[in-house]
C-alpha cells in the first residue's frame, strides 16, 4: 500500500510529464500519480533493515529528500509505514509492526527508491507464568522474542524469591523463604507477570552413578554398606576400590567376595567405591 | 565382631592381609543395627507421586523401602500384603530340624511403615489391571499408582495321585506347613525313610531341596540312625552347587550321613495319605528305572510352582518351555512386564507395571563360552530371596528416574544382580554352628540382547563346607533380613 504524504502541488505539477512508475501496480498508480520519475540521486536513509515488535512504531530520519516521498509496506499485514516531512528536503519515516513477520518497506522521491527490510517480531513471550520452586533450589524462565538484548526483572529480591537475569533468554528465580508472590519481565515494549510459589521442598537429589550397582553390596553389609559383614561406607575410593581390585583378582577358592568381586568390570567396580565413598558421611 | 568376621573372609582369599594393608583401614566395627537405618531423605520432589506395591516378602519389602529411601519423602508407598507378618523362607529348613523356632522367622513391617513411611495395607488382591496399573481388593478396595510393582510369590501346583498337601506338606513356603514338617519329622518311626520330590526348575531357592536332604540326613544320623533320605529330583542333575552336595549326599567327612539322590524323576503317582510314590527314574547308566509304591516315613512332595492367578489371570505371563509353568516376562533394566502389545509389535504393552521376585522371568543366558552343565538350571536369573531383594531395588530405581524425568534411563545398562546364598550342609546354630558350603552367582546385562548373561566364570561356589561358612551364614541372613524389613 503507497501511503503520500504532503505532496507539493508544484513539484507534482513539475515533473509530471516525466513519469513512469512501470514497476508499480495499478493501486500504485492510482494513488501515486504522476509523481515518481526515473531516479537521479535517491533520498539518504538511515537504515538498511528494520526489527520491530508487534505493536511497536520504529522512526528512521530521512534526508536528502528531493520531491515528493511516497513509502510503502509490500506486506501490509506484517506492517504498516508513513512519512512525515519535516522541511523540504528530509522528515521522518515510521514503521508500525502489525503481526509478526517480514516485509519490504520502499521508500520512494523523485530521484529514486530505497527499500530495506523490515522483521516483525512476535512480543516477548515467558514461560513459565507459574513457577513452583523449593526453598534454596532454583528454577529458570525462558524469554524468547525479547525486543532487546537487555531484558530486566523487577523485584530481584523479595522474602520469597531472588531473581536475576542470567541471559537475553534466562532468568533465574531461586526459591528463599516459603511464601507466593511475583516479578514482572520486561524488554521495553512488553511486560510479562509470572507468580512465582516457593514451597519448603528440598533440594531434589541427584541420581547418583553407582546407587544401584553399589546396593548389590547391603544384602551382607547392611542398608548403605553398615549393619552386617565389614562396614564398607565412607573411606576413601581409591580404598575401596583397590580393596574390590584385590578381591576380584583373588582366585582363592573359598573367598565369597573373590567369586563376586570377579563378577563386576572395572568401570562398574570404581562406580561401587565412589559411590560407597560418599554414603553415611 | 565385624571386624573378625571381616578377616575371616580376608584369611580365606589368595592374597595374605599384609600384602593387602588397604583391607585394615575398612576394618571398623559396623554400628549397631538400630543406628544403620537410613533416613528417608526429606524430598517433596514426587510429592503427588505413588508407587503401589503387592506383596510384602523379600522382593516386594525392599522395593517399598528403596522407593522411599531413593524417591524421598514426597513419594507416597503403599504396600499391600495379605499377612501381618512375614515368615522367611530363608533358613526354615532349619525349623524342620529343630534349630530354629518359627517365631525367629518372622519380620514385621513396624519399620517399614514406622521408620521408612511406607502405607502397609495389609489386604488380599483379588484381581490386577495392569492397563489401569490398579488393583482391586477382595474387599472391593482399589489402589492405582503411578507404577504398579507386583512382587505376589508363586502358587503352589499339584502332583499326580491322590496328593493332599494337607497331609504332605511341602513346606515350600515357610509357615505353619514347616511346623507341621517338623512335627512329622519328630514323630517318624526309625527305619522309616525320608522321601523328598522336587520339581522341574525353575523353582524357588535351586539349593534348597538339596539343602533338606542335608539337613534332614544329618538329623536322622543323631536321631532315626535307621533311616534314610531319598530325594527324587525332576531334573537330570542337581541344579546348585552340584559339586558340595554329590560330596555331602555320597558321605564326605564334612557330612557323614548319605543321601539317594535320584534325577530324572517322573512321578507317576503320589499317596499322601498312604504317604507312598510311584515313579521312574534314570540310573547313572541313563537306563530308565521304575519304583512302585515306595513307602516313606515322611513325605515331602514339592510340588511345581508358577505365578499366581492375579498375574496370570492379567494376561501378564507366559509359559516356561522348560516346566510348562507360567511366570511373568520381564525387562531387566526396569523389571517391567516384558508382554508385548502383539505378536508382531513388540512393544510393552503394560508400561509401568513392574513384576520382582520368584513371579518374575528374567531372560538370561550363560556367557559366551561357558563349558559346563547345560543341565544346570542356572543361567536363568534363579528365583530367591537374596537376588529378589536386588530385583526390588532395581525397580525401585528404574521407577524413582523415571518419575524424576531422569532421560538417561533409557540409556542405563550398568546393572548387575547378585544372588547369593549360604547353605547348611549340616545342623547347627549360633553357639554351636554346623558346617555351609556357600554359591555366588553375578549376572550382568547384555544391552544389545536385552538379557542378563551370567557372568565369565560364574556361579562359583565354595570349596568346602566350614563352620567359617556356617558363621558367615548367620551374619548374612540377619543382613539380607535387615536390608529387606529393617
Amino acid at each position: 500500500m503507497f501511503l503520500t504524504r504532503h505532496r507539493r502541488a508544484s513539484q507534482a505539477r513539475t515533473r509530471s510529464s516525466l513519469l513512469r512508475v512501470s514497476p508499480m501496480s495499478a493501486a500504485v498508480l492510482v494513488l501515486v500519480g504522476a509523481v515518481l520519475a526515473a531516479p537521479v540521486v535517491a533520498a539518504s536513509l538511515s537504515t538498511t533493515s528494520m526489527t520491530v515488535s508487534v505493536g511497536e512504531t520504529a522512526t528512521r530520519s530521512v534526508t536528502s529528500v528531493s520531491g515528493t516521498v511516497t513509502v510503502a509496506s509490500s506486506n501490509a499485514e506484517v506492517a504498516s509505514a508513513s512519512y512525515r516531512a519535516s522541511s523540504r528536503t528530509g522528515g521522518t519515516l515510521a514503521v508500525t509492526g502489525v503481526a509478526p513477520g517480514s516485509t519490504t518497506v520502499s521508500l520512494r522521491d523523485r530521484n529514486g527508491t530505497k527499500s530495506f527490510a523490515v522483521r516483525v517480531a512476535a512480543p516477548m513471550t515467558v514461560t513459565p507464568t507459574e513457577l513452583t520452586v523449593g526453598v534454596g533450589a532454583s528454577a529458570s524462565l525462558t524469554v524468547a522474542n525479547a525486543a532487546s538484548e537487555s531484558i530486566t526483572v523487577s523485584p530481584t529480591s523479595t522474602t520469597v524469591f531472588a531473581a536475576r537475569v542470567a541471559s537475553s533468554t534466562t532468568v533465574t528465580v531461586t526459591g528463599v523463604g516459603v511464601g507466593a508472590g511475583s516479578i514482572v519481565v520486561s524488554d521495553g515494549q512488553t511486560k510479562v507477570t509470572v507468580a512465582i510459589t516457593v514451597t519448603a521442598a528440598a533440594v531434589q537429589p541427584p541420581i547418583v552413578k553407582g546407587q544401584l550397582l553399589a546396593s548389590n553390596c547391603y544384602q551382607c553389609h547392611g542398608t548403605y554398606g553398615s549393619g552386617g559383614f565389614e562396614s564398607i561406607d565412607g573411606a576413601s575410593a581409591s580404598e575401596i576400590y583397590s580393596q574390590l581390585k584385590s578381591y576380584a583378582a583373588s582366585t582363592s577358592a573359598n573367598s565369597i567376595m573373590a567369586a563376586h568381586a570377579a563378577g563386576y568390570t572395572d568401570a562398574q567396580l570404581q562406580a561401587i567405591a565412589n559411590y560407597l565413598s560418599t554414603v553415611n558421611k | 565382631m565385624h571386624r573378625r568376621q571381616f578377616l575371616g573372609l580376608m584369611a580365606v582369599g589368595a592374597a595374605s592381609a599384609a600384602t593387602m594393608p588397604a583391607l585394615l583401614t575398612l576394618s571398623r566395627p559396623g554400628p549397631a543395627r538400630a543406628a544403620s537405618l537410613i533416613p528417608v531423605p526429606a524430598d517433596a520432589s514426587l510429592a503427588g507421586k505413588r508407587v503401589v506395591v503387592v506383596g510384602g516378602g523379600m522382593a516386594g519389602a525392599a522395593t517399598a523401602k528403596y522407593l522411599r529411601l531413593w524417591g524421598g519423602t514426597g513419594l507416597a508407598v503403599t504396600l499391600i500384603e495379605q499377612a501381618p507378618t512375614y515368615t522367611s523362607n530363608i533358613m526354615s529348613n532349619m525349623v524342620i530340624v529343630g534349630e530354629r523356632t518359627i517365631d525367629s522367622l518372622a519380620y514385621r513391617y513396624d519399620t517399614l511403615t514406622g521408620w521408612y513411611g511406607v502405607t502397609v495395607v495389609q489386604g488380599t488382591v483379588a484381581s490386577v489391571n495392569p492397563a489401569a496399573k490398579s488393583v482391586t481388593l477382595a474387599s472391593g478396595a482399589v489402589y492405582t499408582g503411578d507404577a504398579l510393582v507386583l512382587a505376589p510369590g508363586l502358587e503352589f501346583g499339584s502332583l499326580p495321585g491322590a496328593y493332599d498337601v494337607a497331609k504332605t506338606p511341602h513346606a515350600w513356603q515357610a509357615g505353619a506347613q514347616t511346623v507341621q514338617l517338623a512335627n512329622q519329622l519328630t514323630a517318624m518311626a526309625d527305619g522309616t525313610d525320608v522321601v523328598i520330590t522336587l520339581p522341574k526348575a525353575p523353582y524357588r531357592c535351586p539349593p534348597g531341596p538339596y539343602e533338606r536332604a542335608c539337613v534332614i540326613a544329618d538329623w536322622l544320623k543323631v536321631n532315626r540312625p535307621s533311616s534314610h533320605v531319598y530325594l527324587l529330583d525332576a531334573n537330570p542333575s542337581i541344579q546348585a552347587e552340584a559339586a558340595n552336595f554329590a560330596s555331602a549326599f555320597a558321605g564326605s567327612s564334612a557330612s557323614g550321613y548319605t543321601v539317594t539322590y535320584r534325577h530324572d524323576v517322573v512321578i507317576g503317582s503320589l499317596d499322601s495319605a498312604a504317604r507312598t510314590v510311584t515313579y521312574t527314574y534314570k540310573d547313572d547308566t541313563g537306563t530308565v528305572q521304575s519304583v512302585t509304591a515306595q513307602p516313606a516315613g515322611v513325605l515331602n512332595p514339592i510340588p511345581p510352582m508358577q505365578a499366581p492367578p492375579i498375574l496370570r489371570n492379567a494376561g501378564l505371563c507366559a509359559a516356561n518351555p522348560a516346566n510348562g509353568m507360567a511366570y511373568a516376562p520381564v525387562a531387566p533394566l526396569t523389571f517391567e512386564s516384558a508382554i508385548a502389545v502383539s505378536a508382531t509389535d513388540p512393544t510393552p504393552r503394560f508400561p509401568g507395571v513392574h513384576v520382582v521376585g520368584d513371579a518374575s522371568a528374567v531372560p538370561a543366558e550363560w556367557y559366551p563360552g561357558y563349558t559346563g552343565s547345560a543341565s544346570v538350571g542356572i543361567p536363568g536369573v534363579p528365583k530367591a530371596g537374596h537376588i529378589g531383594n536386588q530385583e526390588g531395588k532395581t525397580a525401585a530405581s528404574a521407577i524413582v528416574r523415571r518419575l524424576r524425568g531422569d532421560t538417561t534411563l533409557a540409556a542405563e545398562t550398568d546393572l548387575v544382580l547378585n544372588s547369593a546364598c549360604y547353605t547348611p550342609i549340616t545342623r547347627g546354630n549360633a553357639t554351636s554352628p554346623g558346617t555351609a558350603t556357600w554359591l555366588s552367582a553375578v549376572y550382568e546385562y547384555d544391552a544389545p540382547a536385552k538379557k542378563m548373561y551370567a557372568a565369565q566364570g560364574q556361579p562359583r561356589a565354595a570349596s568346602s563346607a566350614t563352620t567359617r561358612n556356617f558363621s558367615d551364614m548367620l551374619v548374612w541372613f540377619n543382613t539380607v533380613m535387615g536390608d529387606t524389613f529393617a
